[in-house]
């Protein structure tokens, strides 16, 4: 029997990387040893206590799993056998595979492994449906194995600076705040409460004295604190995407991306169910646009927003998405959102605005209303406005379109204008609904309900209730009517 | 056209009831160590406890279990499986072969013991488990579907 066809154990780096996330307890354990310092040998095993037992269990357990995981990447399909007491096996077939996964990262670079994460559109939701780590080897074989002789049709190499601005507002203070705790937590405890609140009232008298001269020290504190959180965010978003490059490979979307970390991921060209071409407000200014890809899946990376293209101008991404999906980016026939429906788009924001003003008025006579609390809405106030301005933005550009191949739907979502491309074999159905008001005026909004996780939709708002359903009768979309 | 497709429907034996018995009695182990726990603070609730918990296990063991399991049934035909289940309420899955990505063949110990399987099938975004039929039943099953290529799709040569 060929070497190939044998079910093996994979990478000793799986085992590896369990203990290394219940190493904590282990060195708990050796603690308690060094500091109870038991005399005797009852008193030894009663120190031991419930970490030991918990260690022993859990260890016990992954070596089990691991030593009774066997693996085996075959011509046509992955085979897994796994458990300890409830066996499993099961086979996946290469035609149900929708997207592979390479991963590895400095450390399991060092242990010559690399994750290799397989994808259907069946299983678990947020659960590959098999992923393991294999030697370095094994990956570029199956590598290899995927690109075959084939040379990629198309290639698109992300800026440097595109990947900056991207980090810059992709990047989340709370992410930040998650690395900055323990930091800040361990400081004080190394070097005492005292000192810790000695340093951070130097930090406000020295570094931030100008800000502190407009508002108070807390307030600037607090500013502090979410301008570290983002840079630290942005850092750690820059480098998951530094270095992001996608191509075709035949019916392959290759994307690959990362600097410590580096992620490869081959998706199937067929399980791709929509393509979205983003654009924010600031990336209008700067006239950039990126795109993402949905697939047919249900798992981690499943219906994830996977990017296909950074930031960049409107033809290369335009273009560059059809050289590398096949889906063509015209529009044959486009059907706007009816005039005159602009309070629809911007109510909330209106309303949000006329309330934060109501707070920042009510906080210079209630005396609980601090500086710190009008700062925060300040900040608040200038992200409402750039959302109106957002929702202006998206009336003008909102439109219902067709071409030979998908329907294309351009609406906002969130803080995006997004430009979805849905193929028609993605659509599981349309579905108009009406409020009382739109029953009045003729209009309508759509839900385009696609194939992938948590039934995922498109929405657009606003439209001549007419046309919208005539446009869904010409293409045969299955159509639902909320009454 | 394999065996278990000549057959118009599949029910599960008798080991089947032996197997889930076993389950629950070995169930009531950690059910009782907790009840025991109680009765050292709360005597009279561990004392109510145990009694429920005693009607429960008699009811499942002489009247759910078997009626359970001639409830379950399985259809094989051509393009769809047909699952039928539920004592109370009767519940009927139609999971048609085209849209099943591919099967786990599951087996704990007792159903080793008794040469039987669950067989998972994974559809997009959820499954269905055929419980409890035999390990070559199930093998066949899983073999079917394979060579069937249930999705119609092509070999991408990966």
């Amino acid at each position: 029997m060929d070497n190939e066809d044998r079910f093996r154990r994979t990478h000793p780096y799986s085992l590896l990387r369990h203990f290394r996330i219940y190493a904590v307890l282990l060195i708990l354990t050796i603690l308690q040893q060094v500091f109870i310092r038991p005399q005797d040998i009852p008193a030894l095993i009663g120190s031991l206590g419930i970490n030991a037992l918990y260690v022993l269990t859990v260890l016990f357990y992954f070596i089990s799993d691991y030593t009774n995981r066997l693996c085996r990447i075959g011509e046509n399909s992955f085979d897994v056998r796994s458990g300890i007491f409830l066996k499993r096996r099961y086979s996946i077939p290469n035609n149900k595979i929708s997207s592979i996964m390479f991963y590895s990262n400095i450390i399991s670079y060092l242990f010559n492994a690399e994750s290799i994460s397989v994808d259907t559109p069946g299983g678990f939701r947020k659960k590959y449906d098999f992923s393991a780590y294999f030697t370095r080897k094994k990956a570029n074989e199956l590598r290899s194995r995927i690109e075959g002789d084939m040379e990629p049709s198309f290639v698109f190499k992300s800026r440097i600076i595109s990947i900056i601005l991207m980090s810059a507002f992709w990047a989340n203070p709370v992410t930040g705040i998650i690395f900055i705790v323990p930091v800040t937590t361990n400081i004080s405890r190394i070097v005492g409460s005292d000192t810790a609140e000695r340093l951070i009232r130097g930090s406000i008298d020295s570094q931030w004295r100008i800000i502190a001269t407009w508002i108070s020290p807390a307030a600037a504190l607090l500013a502090a604190v979410i301008l570290l959180c983002w840079a630290i965010s942005m850092l750690n978003v820059f480098l998951r995407y530094v270095r992001f490059k996608s191509l075709r490979l035949g019916d392959y979307v290759v994307t690959s991306k990362g600097l410590i970390a580096r992620t490869e991921i081959y998706t199937t060209v067929s399980s791709i169910s929509s393509v979205s071409i983003d654009q924010s407000l600031f990336m209008k200014i700067l006239k950039l646009k990126s795109c993402t890809v949905t697939l047919k899946s249900a798992g981690k990376r499943k219906g994830d927003r996977s990017l296909l293209f950074s930031a960049d101008s409107y033809d290369k991404v335009q273009n560059g998405m059809t050289e590398i999906t096949g889906i063509p980016n015209r529009e044959d026939s486009v059907l706007r959102r009816a005039p005159r429906s602009v309070f629809a788009y911007i109510y909330l924001p209106l309303i949000l605005i006329f309330v934060i003003v109501a707070l920042i008025i009510l906080s210079y006579f209630v005396r609980f209303l601090t500086s710190s609390i009008r700062l925060l809405l300040y900040i608040f106030m200038i992200i409402v406005i750039w959302w109106l301005m957002l929702r202006i933005f998206a009336y003008f550009h909102s439109r219902i379109s067709l071409n030979d191949k998908c329907l294309i739907v351009c609406s906002f979502h969130r803080m995006t204008l997004k430009k979805q491309y849905i193929p028609f074999e993605m659509i599981q159905y349309a579905e108009i609904t009406r409020t009382p008001f739109q029953k009045r005026s003729g209009k309508c909004s759509m839900n385009v309900s696609i194939y992938s996780e948590k039934r995922k939709s498109v929405r657009i708002k606003q439209l001549p209730m007419d046309a919208a359903r005539e446009l869904l009768m010409r293409e045969n979309i299955k159509m639902i009517e909320s009454r | 056209m394999k065996k278990i497709f000549d057959k118009p429907k599949i029910r599960v034996s008798r080991t089947a009831v032996i197997i889930w018995r076993i389950d629950l009695t070995i169930l009531m182990i950690p059910v009782a160590l907790v009840i025991v726990l109680i009765d050292a603070f709360f005597p009279v609730i561990a004392g109510v406890l145990g009694v429920a918990a005693v009607i429960v296990y008699a009811v499942t063991m002489i009247f759910y279990i078997p009626m359970y399991c001639r409830s379950l049934s399985y259809t094989f035909e051509k393009n769809n499986i047909v699952v039928r289940k539920g004592v109370f309420y009767k519940r009927s899955a139609v999971v048609p072969i085209s849209s099943i990505q591919y099967c786990v063949i599951i087996q704990g110990l007792l159903q080793k013991r008794f040469k039987r399987c669950t067989v998972a099938l994974m559809l997009a975004g959820s499954f269905i488990l055929v419980r409890q039929i035999s390990l070559s039943e199930g093998d066949e099953l899983v073999a079917f579907l394979n060579e069937e290529d249930p999705g119609g799709g092509e070999e991408d040569g990966q």
